[in-house]
C-alpha cells in the first residue's frame, strides 16, 4: 500500500512550529549544543585511551550522529543511521584485505632485480589508489545513512573508476606545482555529486574550475611563488665551476668541502632555506583562508534536483576558530604543566628518602616508563580533542551557516529508491588513513 | 488508557510532510491521517527513539530500510511515547550500557591481542620460520644486507668494508686462517645452508647475523678477543641464529607485532606512543629468548669441537665492563653475566682442542691492518 496515495500533503497547513515553506532561499542552521559535543569528545577521548583505539568506532558514530541531528533545513534535521558495530565489521574485513596485499608487497620486494626495484613504487600507487576507492566508498556509506525526511540519501558511480580518474588528477597536480589542484576538485565534485541522490532526486555540482583557481591565485603565488623564485635566483648564484669539478670526481670529500665553503653557494643555500621556510609558514597562515575559499566554492556549486546551495562565508570566522584553537591549546598546555610539576613534585617529597635512586629497579624505570607514556597521550589526546570541536565542528557549523538553499521545494515530493550499502569502504579508509567524518 | 496528540509523519516512500493525529494504545502506537485513515501501526517493542535536537521526539521502527519517521513536538505525547518505547540517549550518544559493554569488549580483546604478542606470535614464527624454503631466506638475506652496508659502511676511509681482501700474502694467509675457523665450527653445526662470515671494518665490539647465513665479526671485535676460542665462541653463538634461522623469525615476528600493535590496536591520536613501547618491550622479550638460545647453541657447538664452551661468556662479561643501567624489559640481549653463567653449566671438553696455531690466531687479529 502506498501512503502517498491517500494523502496530500499540500491539503494541510503546515503545523506549529514548522515554518511555511518559503519561495525566498532558506538559511541552515547549526542547532547542536556545544558543552554536549565536548562532554561526547572528553569521554570518547578517555575510552578510546583506555581501549587502545577500539572504541574509536562507537565516537566516530557519536560524532556524527550529533553532528547530522544538528543540521537543520527549514525545521527538519538530518538523521545518521549508521552502527558502530558497522564500522568495526568493516575495519577488520579491510583488514582481511590489506593484509595479503602487504604480504604480497613484502614477497615482491625480496625477488631480485625490477621488481623488488619496482614494489615500493607499485605499493605506493596500489595503496594510494585503494585509499581513493575506500574514499568514494565510504562516502556512500555514509550517504546510504543519513536521512531526512524519511527519505535516504545514496551514491551510484564506481569507485574503481573514481579513484583512477583521482590517481590521474593527482600526477596532473604533481606535473603542474598544483596549479591544477582547482580543476581536480572541480572534476571530482562533479562525478561525486553527479551520482549522488536524495531518494529519486538526483544531485549535481557546477563550480568552475577556474573560479577556485582565480579565487586561489595569489595563495598559491605566496605560498610556492618564492620557492620558484628562490629556484631561479640559486640557479643564478651558485658557484657552478667548483659544483662541476666536485660533480666529476664525486668521491673526493676535498671537492665537496669546496662547494660547501663557496661564499656564493652559502648565499645560494641560505637563499633556498630561506624561500622554503617562508613557504612553510605563509602556507600555514594562509591554511585556514585557503580552506574557507574552497569550502565556499563547493558549497555554492551543490545542486540536488532544481535546489541549489550558495555560501557566504566569511574567511574571518575561520580564522577564529584557528585562534581560539591555539589559545585553548596554550591554557591546556599551561595547566597539564601544572598538574605534571605538581606530580612530580608531590612525589620527590612524598618518597624522599625511600628510594635509593643509584641502585637500579626494574619496578620504578617501569613505573616512569609508563608515566611517561600516559602523559604522552593524555596531552595529545586533548590536545585532539580540543582541535575536534573547537576548530572541526565550528568549522562544520560556520560552513553549515553560511548556506543558503534556494528553491528548497524541490526537495518535498521526493520518492524513495535508495537501499544501503556496507561499510567495507569506511574500514579500507580507516586502516588506509584516508576517512574523514 | 489512550493518549493522543499531533506529529509529523514521514512515511518512508515520499519526502512528503504528513501532519497526522497519533494515539497511544497500550502496547501500540497509531499514526491517522486527519481523514481517520490508519498510515502507520507501529509495537512499542519495535520503536526506537532517534537522534533528535532537544525538544522534539522522532522515532522509526529498528532495522526499518525504508526509514519511516514520526516526529512528535508535543511534550505530553513524547513523554507517554517514550515512557513505553526502549530507553535511548535523544541526543545520540551511545548508551552507559553499551559503552560498558565496548569497554569490557575491548578489554578481552586487547588481553587475548596482547597474549598472542606474547605466546603466539614468536611460537608461529618457530612453526613458520623452518618451513620457509632456504632460497626466500637468501633473498631476504640479501636484501637486508643491502640496507645493512650502506648503513654500516661508513668509517672505513678509503679501505674496503672487508678486511682481508687483498693479494697480498699476509690477507690470503689471514683469510685462510677465518675460514679454517669458520670451517671447523660449521662442520660440526650441521647447518641448512652455506656460511658467508666475513670481518669487517667497524670499530664496535659485536658480531651480527642475517638472513641466509651472512655473519659479519666486527673489526672491535677481533681486537678485544684474547684467544681463539672468544672469537669462536662469539661465530658459534652467530651460528647459533643461523642454524635457529632467527633472521627470519625476526622478520615474521615484526610482521605479526605491525599487525596487532599498528594495524588492530593503537589506531589513535597519540597512540603511536603506546604502539612503540608495546613493540619495544616485546620484541626485547623475543630476542633475549633467541639470544639465550643461540648461547646455548654456540657452547654446545664449542664443546662438540674441543673449544672452550666458557669463552663466550669471558668475553662477554669482560666487554660489558660496568652493569648496565636499562631495566631489564628494555633489553634486547640477556645481561653478560647471566649469559656466562649459563653457558658456565656446559663442562669444558678435556683437553682442549687448538682450533688454530698461533701464527693463523695472529694472522686473524691483524686482518684488518691490511688493505
Amino acid at each position: 500500500m502506498t501512503f502517498a496515495e491517500h494523502t496530500d500533503a499540500a491539503a494541510y497547513e503546515a503545523p506549529p512550529g514548522i515554518p511555511a515553506p518559503s519561495p525566498s532561499p532558506v538559511r541552515l542552521c547549526f542547532v547542536g549544543d556545544r558543552r554536549a559535543y565536548w562532554r561526547l569528545m572528553v569521554r570518547g577521548a578517555l575510552l578510546q585511551a583506555i581501549t587502545l583505539g577500539i572504541y574509536r568506532f562507537w565516537l566516530f558514530t557519536d560524532m556524527r550522529r550529533f553532528l547530522w541531528a544538528s543540521t537543520e533545513v527549514e525545521g527538519d534535521t538530518l538523521e545518521y543511521t549508521g552502527t558502530a558495530v558497522e564500522l568495526l565489521l568493516g575495519f577488520l574485513m579491510a583488514i582481511g584485505i590489506l593484509i595479503p596485499i602487504y604480504a604480497l608487497f613484502f614477497l615482491a620486494s625480496l625477488e631480485f632485480g625490477l621488481i623488488s626495484r619496482l614494489s615500493g613504487v607499485v605499493a605506493f600507487v596500489v595503496l594510494a589508489w585503494f585509499g581513493q576507492y575506500a574514499a568514494y566508498r565510504a562516502r556512500r556509506y555514509r550517504l546510504t545513512r543519513t536521512v531526512f525526511r524519511g527519505l535516504r540519501f545514496h551514491q551510484t558511480g564506481s569507485p574503481v573508476r573514481y579513484a583512477l580518474r583521482a590517481m590521474l588528477w593527482w600526477i596532473a597536480i604533481g606535473l603542474t606545482l598544483g596549479l591544477a589542484y582547482p580543476w581536480m576538485v572541480a572534476n571530482l565534485e562533479r562525478y561525486k555529486m553527479r551520482n549522488t541522490f536524495y531518494g529519486d532526486l538526483g544531485g549535481r555540482f557546477t563550480g568552475a574550475g577556474w573560479r577556485l583557481f582565480a579565487r586561489g591565485l595569489l595563495i598559491w603565488l605566496l605560498v610556492l611563488g618564492p620557492i620558484a623564485a628562490g629556484i631561479v635566483a640559486v640557479a643564478q648564484v651558485l658557484d657552478w665551476p667548483v659544483i662541476g669539478r666536485a660533480l666529476s670526481n664525486p668521491s673526493s670529500p676535498a671537492a665537496w668541502i669546496a662547494v660547501a665553503g663557496s661564499e656564493q653557494n652559502k648565499v645560494a643555500f641560505g637563499l633556498l632555506a630561506g624561500a622554503f621556510s617562508w613557504a612553510v609558514i605563509i602556507g600555514i597562515i594562509l591554511y585556514p583562508a585557503y580552506q574557507a575559499i574552497v569550502m565556499r566554492w563547493w558549497l555554492g556549486g551543490l545542486w540536488l534536483g532544481k535546489a541549489a546551495a550558495a555560501s557566504d562565508l566569511r574567511m574571518r570566522r575561520y580564522y577564529g576558530a584557528y585562534l581560539r584553537y591555539l589559545f585553548y591549546v596554550l591554557l591546556f598546555s599551561i595547566a597539564f604543566a601544572i598538574v605534571i610539576g605538581g606530580a612530580i613534585g608531590l612525589g620527590v617529597v612524598a618518597l624522599r628518602g625511600q628510594i635509593d635512586f643509584s641502585v637500579r629497579s626494574i619496578v620504578r624505570d617501569g613505573a616512569v616508563a609508563a608515566a611517561v607514556i600516559v602523559a604522552y597521550v593524555i596531552y595529545i589526546l586533548g590536545v585532539s580533542t580540543i582541535y575536534q570541536v573547537v576548530v572541526k565542528m565550528r568549522l562544520w557549523q560556520v560552513a553549515l551557516e553560511s548556506m543558503q538553499i534556494t528553491n528548497l521545494a524541490a526537495l518535498d515530493h521526493v520518492r524513495a529508491t535508495a537501499a544501503t550499502s556496507s561499510a567495507v569502504g569506511e574500514g579500507l579508509a580507516d586502516a588506509l588513513g584516508t576517512g574523514g567524518i | 488508557m489512550t493518549t493522543s496528540g499531533t506529529g509529523l509523519f514521514y512515511d518512508g516512500l515520499t519526502s512528503d510532510r504528513h501532519e497526522v493525529a497519533v494515539e497511544v494504545d497500550g502496547d501500540t502506537l497509531r499514526v491517522n491521517a486527519p481523514d481517520g485513515a490508519t498510515l502507520a501501526q507501529w509495537r512499542f517493542a519495535d520503536i526506537e527513539p532517534l537522534a533528535t535536537p532537544t525538544g522534539v521526539l522522532r522515532v522509526g521502527l529498528a532495522r526499518d530500510r525504508a526509514a519511516a519517521r514520526l516526529e512528535i513536538r508535543d511534550q505530553a505525547l513524547a513523554t507517554a511515547v517514550l515512557a513505553r518505547a526502549k530507553p535511548a540517549d535523544r541526543t545520540g550518544l551511545t548508551d552507559r550500557r553499551t559503552r560498558v559493554r565496548v569497554v569490557v569488549l575491548s578489554f578481552a580483546a586487547i588481553a587475548s591481542l596482547v597474549g598472542g604478542a606474547i605466546w603466539g606470535v614468536p611460537l608461529l614464527a618457530d612453526r613458520i620460520a623452518p618451513q620457509l624454503p632456504i632460497a626466500m631466506e637468501m633473498r631476504l638475506g640479501a636484501a637486508i644486507d643491502m640496507q645493512i652496508r650502506q648503513m654500516l659502511d661508513t668509517s672505513s676511509a678509503g679501505k674496503p668494508f672487508e678486511c682481508g681482501n687483498g693479494d697480498d700474502a699476509h690477507a690470503l694467509a689471514a683469510r685462510a686462517a677465518f675460514a679454517k675457523l669458520v670451517g671447523t665450527l660449521e662442520q660440526s653445526a650441521g647447518l641448512p645452508l652455506a656460511l658467508r662470515a666475513l670481518v669487517v671494518r667497524r670499530s664496535e665490539v659485536n658480531a651480527i647475523t642475517l638472513p641466509g647465513g651472512r655473519i659479519y665479526v666486527f673489526e672491535g671485535l677481533i681486537a678485544k678477543a684474547n684467544s681463539v676460542d672468544e672469537l669462536a665462541g662469539v661465530l658459534g653463538h652467530e651460528i647459533g641464529h643461523v642454524a635457529h634461522r632467527d633472521g627470519t623469525k625476526a622478520v615474521l615476528e615484526s610482521a605479526g607485532l605491525s599487525l596487532l600493535f599498528g594495524m588492530l590496536l593503537g589506531d589513535f591520536t597519540g597512540g603511536g606512543a603506546v604502539v612503540i613501547a608495546a613493540r619495544t618491550v616485546l620484541s626485547n622479550a623475543y630476542t633475549r629468548t633467541a639470544e639465550t638460545a643461540a648461547d646455548e647453541f654456540g657452547a654446545q657447538l664449542m664443546y662438540k669441537v674441543g673449544g672452550d664452551p666458557h669463552a663466550l661468556g669471558a668475553i662477554l662479561v669482560r666487554v660489558s665492563g660496568t652493569k648496565g643501567v636499562a631495566p631489564h624489559f628494555l633489553l634486547d640481549h640477556p645481561e653478560a653475566q647471566e649469559r656466562a653463567d649459563l653457558m658456565n653449566r656446559i663442562p669444558q671438553p678435556s683437553p682442549l682442542t687448538a682450533l688454530l696455531t698461533p701464527p693463523e690466531w695472529q694472522a686473524i687479529k691483524t686482518i684488518c691492518s691490511g688493505g
